[in-house]
């Protein structure tokens, strides 16, 4: 299928624990970033789409559009909040997509950003899984719980090791080491994440991404129109796979759910895949950015990606397949569990991380010669997922 | 109706000696224990958990006996939880030690049909008095037969507990206890008696000249109206006596006994027994849960009744309230199916963030026998019991106080 989508900017904060800057100051520093990349100024966007799936856990900003028309002084647009969990950016971008391919909008700006360290991390998505939500359904899990179930089936029927959970931190932090914008920054042993504490058996401390704050931005146009812009070395949008499956609550009261598949990224990437003409991910992809919220995650989503069958996702993990120097880099960038998961940013950083690659300007991390890179994100027991194809101009 | 007894004796056990150390007492002579109920049980609780053991089909009756039913809850969440009729007729029996007998001779006349539950949850009342062994139990019966029932009333009590929790004994009030066991006992015949009281001076005063029952109380402690029902421990004819503003005698034909025996688990301390007592009422994570009584009685069917729903065009069974079906697109609606009550472990896992008295929270995925699927929290087990494959029963037990609520619903235990 023809590109329809150009990516003629994008930016990308730190991600970490940034006491020093509010939920504005990130909203700021990732679209300047970007505009300044496509060589626009702010008030040439012409719509904008705001992702923040949890504004009630952070500072109570991202509950509407309004907060990234304040932020930036871009009033008299339309601008859309998108909420859709883990999956916000993924859905944020896709809208904005489709907005311009309507010829609604020229020129779009999606944001993605989640403050989230103005409070302690068990004030935040701890205290939301104990105080909100069903009365009973699903009480008594963290979201690391909700995945937790998952390896759990994983060890008892496909023989995963506690040892191959850690390998995808391990592989993860060391990733990180290269990417200046992570969180944790240093490689991270075997041992010391096998020995870590015990968050919901059998995921340990490492086995999490840690809570951080983050903003990511791009500026979209339709592809016949990027040659107009500044910035000569743009990306394109090959496909765009979004589904809802499965649900928050009823997988867990589903006798159907086996708790080895997340329905919603397998369904996304079938789309996505169509979309960009791609039949063999292993061999097409260059590199993969994916939604490693826990250890297990990655794991699963290595099947549900088409990179290999259900249940051989440790071999790929443990022939260093996904590894920098392997056939397809997973998480270059150190993923989720280095960068941290500021929730509503998370896909856009993950589109910027492809997009700095397929541009060759992804620094000492980048993939020689990438061409095609998939970004990936999901919520709930992977219920809500977006996958997204891009490449090199 | 055949003649069943049930019991539920708590998980966890603080003993004598604990309690001695933390009140720096000597310790007891022999050794003894007191059965207290976990965080998330309470009288209604215990009271199902002791009814749910019998069969209740043709149960159109029920007399309840406590000291401690908890007024923000109530027999309806009973009723709904055993499957029964909500226009059952309830009579609810309280006001002293002794109510429990006074409630059975009730049951006794309302005839076949009735099921009776005493059930009491005093072992909260041990932060204000530990020298009592206040302790926590519930037993059900059908098919009641009782004789030579006698009661009489006293002004005197030697152990009151007030709402605020505070307990006071009486100590030259104790004449007035053994002067009413004496005036009824008599009257039950020659065979052993199990006389039921907190205090061993009482007990020994009494029992003077008498036969006597195995005493629950070394074993159990004192677990108020329930008391005299921990005489039971087989089939026949058992005469028990129990005091309270007065005193009560009667002989009780015991039919089959379930359930009286129960694996139990030591608590480490008194801090720990402290710790467990506050969480529901102190921890600020349970009471900011979100809950709703309109939430909670529009799905009452499928939560407390364990209803799945049937599609009624295309008969796929569902857990949760459905609108239209997934499966099929049936705008039809669903038809209520009672779930089984027992299942397999299909996955877990032990949370050691969420907020508990005794970490880790453990979360299981169930299949039901006979189809459905529920994830809910295991209690009364050690992580260590916990393995995908292991039986497991439903069990009602208070997820938290959201709301102000009695958020009942239901846990696993390990068979």
């Amino acid at each position: 299928m023809k590109p329809e989508i150009a990516i003629i900017g994008a930016g990308c904060t730190q991600f970490g624990e940034l006491f020093d800057k509010s939920y504005n100051d990130l909203i700021a520093n990732a679209t300047l970033e970007a505009a300044h990349e496509a060589g626009i100024k702010l008030k040439q966007i012409e719509g904008a789409w705001l992702s923040t799936a949890f504004p009630e856990v952070g500072v109570f900003k991202g509950r509407s559009g309004l907060d990234l028309a304040e932020a930036l002084g871009l009033y008299g647009i339309p601008i859309t909040r998108v909420s859709n969990y883990c999956a916000s950016a993924g859905d944020a971008f896709r809208n904005a997509a489709n907005a311009l391919l309507a010829g609604d909008v020229n020129v779009a700006l999606v944001v993605g950003v989640e403050k989230q360290r103005d409070r302690s991390p068990q004030q935040s998505i701890v205290k939301m899984m104990v105080e909100t939500g069903h009365p009973f359904y699903q009480k008594g899990f963290t979201a690391a719980g909700t995945f937790a179930v998952f390896a759990n089936r994983y060890i008892k029927q496909f023989g995963l090791t506690a040892k191959d959970l850690a390998t995808v931190s391990e592989k993860n932090h060391k990733h990180a080491e290269l990417n200046p914008k992570a969180f944790y920054r240093k490689s991270i042993d075997i041992e010391t994440i096998m020995k870590s504490p015990m968050v919901a058996h059998p995921l340990r401390l490492l086995d999490c991404c840690p809570t951080t704050d983050g903003a990511a931005a791009v500026i979209l146009v339709r592809a016949e129109d990027a040659p107009k812009f500044k910035n000569e070395s743009w990306a394109l949008v090959r496909g765009i796979g979004f589904a809802t499956s499965s649900g928050w609550d009823q997988p867990f009261f589903d006798s159907d759910f086996e708790f080895t598949s997340f329905r919603g990224v397998k369904k996304a990437a079938e789309v996505a895949y169509a979309q960009a003409g791609i039949s063999d991910p292993l061999k097409e992809l260059s590199l993969a950015e994916v939604h490693d919220c826990f250890s297990i995650s990655e794991l699963i989503i290595y099947s549900d990606i088409g990179l290999c069958k259900k249940g051989d996702e440790a071999r790929l993990l443990n022939d260093g397949t996904t590894r920098r120097a392997g056939k397809l880099p997973v998480n270059i960038s150190g993923g989720l569990l280095s960068c941290g998961h500021p929730v509503g940013a998370t896909g856009i950083r993950q589109i910027y991380e492809i997009t700095r690659h397929v541009q060759g300007k992804a620094g000492e991390r980048q993939v020689p010669n990438a061409r095609l890179g998939l970004a990936q994100v999901f919520g709930g027991p992977g219920s809500v997922s977006s996958v997204t194809i891009i490449s090199k101009k | 109706m055949t003649s069943v007894f049930s019991a539920h004796i708590p998980w966890l056990a603080l003993s004598e000696e604990e309690i001695c150390r933390a009140f720096g007492r000597p310790a007891p002579k022999r050794p003894s224990f007191r059965r207290v109920a976990n965080f998330d049980e309470d009288a209604i609780t215990m009271a199902y958990a002791a009814a749910s053991q019998i069969p209740c089909e043709s149960v159109d009756k029920l007399v309840i006996c406590s000291n401690t039913l908890p007024p923000e809850s109530g027999s309806a969440y009973l009723l709904k939880a055993l499957r029964l009729p909500m226009n059952t007729p309830v009579t609810v029996v309280t006001g002293s030690w002794k109510c429990g007998l006074e409630g059975l001779a009730i049951a006794a006349q309302l005839g076949k049909g009735t099921l009776f539950i005493a059930t009491e949850c005093l072992s909260r009342f041990t932060l204000s008095q530990p020298s009592v062994p206040f302790a926590d139990a519930a037993v059900a019966l059908t098919g009641i037969e009782i004789s030579d029932y006698r009661t009489i009333s006293s002004i005197f009590e030697p152990l009151t507990v007030d709402e605020d929790g505070r307990a006071s004994i009486f100590d030259d009030l104790r004449f007035s206890s053994i002067a009413a066991a004496e005036s009824v006992i008599p009257l039950l015949g020659n065979g052993p008696v199990g006389f039921s009281t907190f205090d061993e001076r009482i007990a020994s005063a009494v029992r003077k000249g008498l036969k006597t029952l195995e005493d629950p109380l070394p074993a159990f402690g004192f677990a108020g109206c329930v008391q005299p029902f921990l005489f039971v421990r087989e089939e026949g004819l058992v005469r028990v006596a129990a005091y309270g503003k007065g005193a009560a005698a009667m002989t009780l034909h015991a039919g089959k006994v379930q359930r009286f025996s129960q694996k139990s688990s030591n608590i480490s301390g008194f801090e720990k027994f402290r710790e467990i007592r506050s969480f529901m009422k102190e921890s600020d994570g349970m009471r900011a849960t979100f809950s709703s009584q309109s939430m909670l009685a529009r799905d009452q069917d499928v939560l407390l009744g364990l209803n799945g729903q049937v599609c009624r065009t295309c008969n796929k069974l569902f857990t949760i309230p459905q609108t239209v079906c997934s499966a099929c697109g049936g705008e039809e609606g669903f038809a209520l199916k009672p779930l089984s009550h027992s299942g397999t472990i299909f996955s877990f896992t032990h949370e050691h963030y969420i907020p508990s008295p005794i970490p880790p929270v453990t979360v299981v995925i169930v299949d039901l026998d006979g189809g459905g699927r529920v994830t809910v929290q295991a209690t009364d087990c050690n992580p260590s019991e916990i393995e995908i494959g292991k039986r497991v029963r439903l069990v009602l037990r208070k997820y938290h106080a959201g709301g102000g609520l009695p958020n009942y619903y239901w846990k696993a235990v390990v068979e």
